[in-house]
């Protein structure tokens, strides 16, 4: 039993927060709320130069290695300062799937772009319900000649628009199990058929509706066995899952540090609100809040990384991160009182941000369900 | 990064849980709950727990420990805490205190006795005026020749009725600062001017208020330095508090709750299938994992030696908390007959869970108030101002 992290690990951390402190203030993280892009290529160039986006991913296809407990390091440290970047998406939810279920010429081709930077790319699975769950996947890809024609409608689908590339979860064949007759495809994303609209959320991110019309899809872009697909997604899936509730555990976090220095500066009736007893009971229940989150993050990567079935904790994990980031930003609040509630503060880009991770990638209730199978009920 | 025991440490988990799966049996269970440590069943599931090596692991071997790492005293506290083992505070609060601070004398004399299970201790601190305000404790210890004369009270000595010492806190000297006029004796209960009074509790057990009247205990029963006694208690209990408040109970209750509802039936359908139900179990579980990464962070610390009050503090607060959520909720779920005790026609699960219900609410109360607890977090981790 060690909590620990290796020499190499720690100098990452190190590394990669003082990288964000020069790179991603908040000035940087209010702009990008507004801008068409949404993210800074430049950033992106810089990532890819520091071995980052090639994090998690092959090196033998240009990746860095590392193992998804790196990853966690690296999104902790994003979801702290809130970074806005196509990293999860790219990197970890497609990145892992053409590792898993690339050829070796689609590996070759897309990974070395991945880590080089060359491209971004969105994971468009869910659909109308938004549960990232098999049984939500309608949309359609039908064989035809050399290729598939797909047609269907993907929703809440991060980055869509700014993508170079969408990895499309579609249904090649109906079966009774959901999960079966699902295939892989590598879309570009500006191919005749497909339109976008873009989703307007409360964290001001990246969303989007995807329609396709009749997509053409060259068969040497279906990644992986056809119909077979599904397994591949639930592995990629379990990563991206991991490091989103990797960023929620630095968010959550952060919102502790800054509002435990508030309570410090903050003077009313002549003394430092933290030394209220009811701030510092608040700020001890974020502090064990925030402890719970993160080991439990920690123990879902450990528990990929040794190759361990997943399936329970990192339901579990995702379930807990989404909670406890909207709690936390809520009490996080009632301390900054009104300062926070103004844009001149931070607090407001976290609690934000925090309802909408709770509910992307499946909302707590879906997660849920896949423990209540899980522990046998 | 590593979440697991090591394989001797899991054969030795599979051991223990042998161990106490055939030996505790519904009358032990009946003393535990009416006497804690004490009563006749008890005492004999404890010398046989002495015997199978299941106590004072991490003891020197000069004083029948093994030195075994703090993982295996974990373990052995976590598979009786699943398994509703006696607490045995004489090992886990006193017996290192001891070890740590007490004379040769004392050692000689009460060490080997407490580790063959001989002689228990109860915790003789708390008093009417002196709850979390612990220093504010006032039973006086009067030096007079070889001995100290202790006169006072104390309340919530749980098990005074049935075991043999006390381990107790007086002041030896009121005109030191509060916290530092403090001494801790070992006490034999048969002294005469002690007076033991039950004091039933809502759980079907009892704890006792203690009268000390004129009691005279020799002066080398103090336990270290004079004045230092409010320190060595504090410091145990911070350290020991991971083991008195480990997972394994959360953990086999919620078991209990997932069986029930995968057995009990509405309208030919099992309970497990409804979602309301789904959803309530299927949080407590997430929360029990969540518990047990706080506990994880405990021993991180603890077994490299370092400080881990913190963790042992957030790990306290959480687990008593969930343990009380968990039972509510099992008696929420199984509706009106949730309400139904263990010798009602018509109970479920045995009444486990009205019974839990009871006996959790002194959890967030002992070993330090969770109020007591934030107030720790507040000042040691996160550095607050102190009025």
């Amino acid at each position: 039993m060690d909590l620990d992290f290796s020499e190499d690990q720690q100098l990452l951390r190190r590394t990669v927060r003082a990288f964000l402190e020069q790179n991603c203030d908040k000035v940087f993280v209010r702009a990008m709320e507004t801008d068409g892009r949404g993210y800074s290529p430049d950033m992106w160039r810089r990532m890819a130069d520091m071995g980052w986006l090639g994090l998690g991913l092959p090196e033998e296809y240009g990746g860095s290695g590392g193992s998804v407990l790196d990853l966690v390091i690296l999104h902790e440290e994003m979801g702290r300062v809130l970074c806005p970047t196509p990293h999860q998406s790219t990197v970890v939810l497609c990145g892992t799937a053409i590792s898993l279920a690339g050829s070796d010429e689609q590996k070759h081709e897309l990974l070395t772009k991945i880590a080089e930077g060359k491209v971004i790319m969105a994971f468009a699975l869910p659909e109308t319900d938004g549960t990232w769950q098999a049984d939500d996947v309608k949309t359609a890809a039908k064989q035809n000649g050399d290729g598939f024609f797909i047609n269907g409608r993907k929703m809440f689908v991060h980055w869509a628009e700014q993508a170079d590339k969408l990895l499309v979860v579609a249904r090649t064949e109906s079966k009774s199990d959901p999960r079966e007759g699902i295939s892989l495809f590598v879309v570009d994303t500006r191919s005749a058929g497909i339109s976008y609209t873009p989703l307007l959320g409360t964290a001001r991110d990246k969303q989007a509706e995807i329609v396709l019309e009749n997509v053409f899809v060259p068969a040497k872009n279906q990644l992986g066995k056809l119909n077979e697909g599904w397994a591949v997604v639930e592995k990629a899936l379990q990563w991206g899952l991991v490091a989103s509730c990797a960023q929620m555990s630095g968010g959550c976090d952060r919102v502790l540090q800054m509002s435990t220095t508030y309570a410090k500066e903050r003077v009313q009736f002549d003394h430092p609100i933290g030394s209220f007893q009811a701030i510092q009971h608040y700020l001890s229940d974020m502090a064990t809040e925030c402890t719970g989150v993160q080991t439990l993050v920690y123990r879902a990567a450990w528990t990929l990384d040794e190759g361990l079935p997943a399936n329970k904790v990192v339901a579990m994990a995702k379930v807990q991160a989404g909670d406890s980031y909207r709690h936390v930003a809520a009490v996080g609040h009632q301390i900054h009182g009104g300062l926070g509630f103004t844009l001149e503060g931070e607090m407001e880009l976290y609690s934000r941000r925090a309802k909408a991770m709770q509910l992307s990638m499946g909302p707590s209730l879906v997660w849920e369900e896949v423990v209540a199978q899980e522990i046998g009920l | 990064m590593n979440f697991s025991f090591n394989e001797d440490e899991e054969k030795f988990r599979q051991y223990v849980r042998k161990f106490l799966e055939e030996n505790i049996t519904p009358e032990v269970k009946l003393d535990t709950i009416r006497n804690h440590s004490g009563g006749a069943h008890a005492k004999e599931l404890l010398q046989k727990a002495v015997k199978a090596g299941l106590l004072g692991l991490t003891f020197p071997k000069e004083y029948g420990g093994k030195e075994l790492p703090p993982s295996y005293e974990f373990i052995a506290s976590d598979e009786g805490a699943r398994l509703e083992a006696p607490e045995w505070p004489s090992f886990k609060l006193c017996a290192r205190t001891l070890i740590n601070y007490g004379s040769e004398y004392l050692k000689r004399e009460y060490l080997p006795k407490i580790m063959s299970g001989e002689c228990e201790l109860c915790i003789g601190f708390s008093e009417p005026e002196a709850g979390s305000d612990l220093a504010n404790l006032r039973l006086r210890a009067v030096e007079d020749g070889d001995d100290y004369v202790l006169n006072g009270q104390k309340v919530f000595t749980t098990a005074a009725n049935a075991v043999e010492l006390v381990w107790l806190l007086a002041r030896t000297d009121p005109d030191q600062p509060k916290h530092k006029g403090v001494s801790l004796f070992i006490v034999d209960l048969k002294s005469p001017g002690i007076t033991v009074r039950p004091m039933p509790t809502m759980d079907g057990g009892q704890t006792n208020e203690v009268f000390y009247d004129d009691v005279r205990v020799p002066k080398r029963n103090m336990v270290g330095e004079r004045g230092r006694g409010f320190y060595y208690a504090m410091s145990a209990l911070q350290s020991e508090r991971h083991l008195v408040f480990a997972t394994g109970r959360a953990e086999a209750q919620l078991d209990r709750l997932i069986a029930w509802a995968r057995e009990t039936k509405h309208n030919g359908v099992p309970v497990s299938k409804d979602p309301v139900v789904r959803h309530a179990i299927a949080r407590l579980a997430t929360e029990v994992m969540t518990g047990r990464g706080l506990e994880a962070k405990v021993l991180s610390y603890v077994l490299k030696d370092q400080v881990s009050d913190v963790w042992a503090s957030m790990h306290k607060i959480f687990g008593t908390q969930l343990e009380q959520r968990i039972y509510d909720t099992g008696m929420s779920l199984m509706g009106a007959y949730g309400q139904l005790r263990a010798d009602s026609k018509y109970v479920p699960q045995e009444g486990e869970f009205e019974l839990m219900a009871r006996r959790s609410v002194v959890w967030s109360i002992g070993g330090g108030t969770n109020e007591i607890q934030k107030n720790i977090i507040a000042r040691t981790h996160l550095h607050l101002p102190q009025t």
